[in-house]
């Protein structure tokens, strides 16, 4: 797995270089945002660890630059401000995920592999099964005409369930996947969530989406 | 439950501004509008009081010119007539009058000077000739109003007004001729000013009321467009001079406006260095904490002596606990700087919850304590959703549920709980239960001023430290309480309540939403 640290601080950026690469990835350093854009386009990477402040221009800016060249690499930001509008800004700009400085390196691995487990957003902007649609750089869902409010967690949970579709995912399967943990198996967590994103997508629809197999979990898509 | 230690209040409710302030009830429209009111009403009692007086006065005087004019003019014609024809005289003059008087009844009487000698009808009683006789022996008439029938024993007793003049008759020497009419005429005008002037009397209170209500809008109409700005210059920059925004306005207001133009650029030049302390503290400060923190993870420790592995351990534990004080800090730097409010939307309950148990987890793992979280099913969506500044929130759910964890020995478990804690308080309840040591016994006997004193507490003693501080804080600005207390047989439980979303707003939580927010982070 190739991961490039954009990041402007030497040691920071020796750091997380150097726990990568004991983790079995190869990491590549650049400190310049231009050098980053530019490198970041030009080599397939799996996943962008970016710096928020960089000394020569915004990471924001690199990231929605990345988009808009159509380079749809997972990234993650990472800076030392913790505001929610600076996350807000990141994750509009095309961010996959936000960590705020300190952070523990299992942290980071933990999330850089759930990026990695999403996969590239490469297959497109959007997700889309029978008239709904998910915008994965807006971060919106709609279904027909009407747009579905999401939560972040609903958003990545629906976003999972559309990655796999007609698949019967367990409730394991969605808790090592959306949320990088496996819940105790009396834990209600999984079926909370499934059962406030049913309400939200498939009330006042004809067609279900979100079906719950017994004994199995859940499947996603139209049952024929 | 059995043997369940006293709850804490941890988070005491805001201190009211009416307890702290000597602050009228009366709003101050409220209190113009009862001056207004008070006042004009006074004027137009007075002034009707006036009028009715004037015109009973007026109605009286011409009343009693008229009577007597007319009462000359019929004793000039009786003068000429004999003593033995008065009484025929007297009763072709009553049936005149009779006619020209409608709906009065009329008396024409002749004394001479001691007892009445003619009269039609029959003289009444309270004709008293002597008293009259002798008043006009000045040679000025006479008349006065009396009760008295007119019209026989069995009618009841009206005013009636009596004019007397002075009479010669022939001969026979001086007299008196009496008209007696029933003063009807004056009392139905005076009944029917006094019924119209009761009715003023009675409206006027509530016209006035109108009226002063209406004055009170407009006197205090600026001081509202003044409040409205006030309110806004947190929340929206396009506000940017008072004076700009409120034109067309009185001097005085203007006067007032201005200063607070004034005092409004001093606080926004403190609040801008503020920012930008608190953006160099957590930029610069936070940065070179987390290289240190991430050389000492990702150090290489094989081959080196267990000592110096120890080292990087505690270095990175603490470079760590460093961070999240300075995180704590700037959260409570920004909760009391009202800062909180300028970042306010709509959050999930349930995403606060799954926030704090993904940013715990690593932590978690390390100490061998496993989370675990519960959540109820809701019936609608806005069953689960609160008011404010998610990244305060976060924070002081984090600090809370990490610091359960810290306190938790190895295989134990940290629930996170979140249920709606009544249909009538539209709240939502966060519990964390852990099975630590639970809070000293000291602090679980009751004690309202706990909190306050929490950041005297050392920050390894459960219930005291800056999470406590931080959660305190964090949560009076949304309206919420924070509560800690022992469970049995061993543990704690913190309780964080917040108000849910209502729709509209939030119950008695900050209304001001961010304009901006993640496309999946629900905009109002």
């Amino acid at each position: 797995m190739r991961v490039l640290i954009v990041e402007d601080n030497p040691k920071m950026a020796a750091a997380i270089e150097r726990g990568l690469r004991d983790n079995g990835y190869v990491a590549e350093v650049c400190h310049k945002g231009f050098d980053g854009e530019d490198l970041a386009a030009a080599e397939p990477f799996d996943a962008i660890i970016l710096d928020l402040m960089l000394q020569d221009r915004d990471g924001v800016e690199v990231c929605r630059n990345l988009r808009r060249r159509n380079v749809t690499t997972p990234i993650m930001m990472l800076t030392a401000l913790s505001e929610t509008d600076n996350k807000v800004v990141g994750l509009d700009a095309g961010a996959d995920d936000y960590m705020t400085k300190p952070f523990m390196f299992e942290e980071l691995l933990a999330r850089l592999r759930a990026l990695l487990r999403r996969g590239q957003a490469g297959e497109g902007r959007t997700l889309s099964c029978d008239d709904l649609v998910l915008d994965l750089y807006t971060r919106t869902a709609r279904r027909g005409e009407a747009e579905v409010e999401l939560s972040n967690k609903e958003f990545a949970l629906l976003e999972y369930f559309m990655r796999n579709p007609n698949r019967v995912l367990s409730r394991s399967q969605i808790a090592m996947h959306v949320w990088d943990v496996n819940f105790d198996s009396g834990s209600n967590v999984i079926d909370v969530f499934v059962a406030a994103l049913r309400k939200k997508l498939d009330r006042g629809f004809p067609r279900e989406l979100l079906h719950t197999i017994r004994n199995a979990g859940y499947r996603f898509g139209i049952m024929e | 439950m059995p043997g369940a230690a006293p709850e804490l209040p941890a988070s005491a409710p805001p201190a009211s501004g009416a307890a702290r302030q000597s602050v009228s009830r009366l709003t101050l429209r409220l209190r113009l509008t009862l001056w207004i009111m008070a006042i004009n009403t006074a004027i137009v009692w007075m002034m009707g009081a006036a009028l009715w007086l004037t015109e009973r006065w007026t109605l009286d005087q011409s009343l009693n010119a008229r009577r007597i004019e007319r009462l000359q003019i019929i004793a000039a014609g009786l003068a000429q007539a004999a003593p033995a024809d008065l009484q025929s005289r007297l009763e072709s003059i009553h049936a005149r009058l009779a006619e020209q008087f409608i709906d009065e009844q009329v008396q024409i009487s002749i004394s001479d000077g001691r007892a009445i000698v003619a009269s039609m009808p029959e003289p009444i009683p309270e004709l008293r000739p002597t008293e009259l006789s002798d008043a006009i022996a000045s040679g000025r008439p006479r008349i006065e109003i009396t009760h008295a029938r007119l019209s026989g024993p069995d009618a009841a007793s009206e005013p009636v007004r009596i004019a007397a003049v002075p009479l010669r008759i022939g001969d026979a020497g001086a007299g008196t001729v009496f008209l007696a009419v029933t003063d009807r005429f004056a009392q139905r005008q005076l009944r029917q000013s006094r019924n119209m002037l009761l009715v003023i009397f009675a409206l006027a209170p509530l016209a006035a009321a109108g009226t002063a209500w209406y004055l009170a809008r407009i006197a205090i109409a600026p001081l509202d467009r003044l409040r409205l700005l006030a309110s806004r210059i947190p929340f929206d920059p396009g506000v940017g001079s008072l004076v700009e925004s409120l034109p067309g306005s009185s001097a005085e207001v203007m006067t007032l406006v201005k200063e607070l133009d004034l005092a409004l650029a001093r606080v926004r030049s403190r609040h801008a260095a503020q920012e930008r302390f608190l953006y160099n503290v957590s930029h610069e400060l936070k940065t070179p904490i987390a290289v240190v923190m991430a050389e000492a993870q990702t150090i290489d420790r094989a081959g080196l002596p267990p000592s110096t592995t120890v080292f990087i351990e505690s270095v990175e534990e603490e470079m760590f606990r460093l961070g999240r004080i300075i995180e704590g800090l700037l959260a409570l730097s920004r909760v009391q700087n009202g800062e909180g409010l300028r970042r306010v939307r709509r959050y999930a309950v349930m995403d606060l919850v799954m926030d704090s148990i993904e940013n715990c987890r690593e932590l978690a793992n390390r100490k061998g304590v496993r989370l675990s979280p519960s959540l109820e099913q809701r019936e609608e969506p806005a069953d689960d959703a609160v008011i404010g500044d998610p990244e305060l929130l976060r924070i002081m759910l984090d600090r809370l549920v990490r610091d359960a964890v810290r306190h938790s020995p190895g295989g134990s478990v940290v629930t996170i709980s979140a249920v709606r804690s009544s249909a009538a308080t539209r709240g939502v309840e966060i519990t964390i239960d852990d099975s630590g040591a639970g809070i000293p016994p000291e602090r679980a006997a009751a004690n309202p001023d706990a909190m306050v004193r929490a950041s005297d507490q050392p920050e390894h003693e459960r219930g005291g430290g800056l999470s406590l501080t931080v959660a305190q804080a964090v949560a009076q600005l949304h309206r919420g309480t924070v509560t800690i207390r022992n469970r049995e047989p061993a543990g704690c439980r913190v309780c964080v309540t917040l108000p849910l979303y209502n729709g509209g707003a939030q119950a008695g939580a900050p209304t001001r939403h961010a304009t901006n927010g993640t496309a999946n982070t629900r905009k109002e």
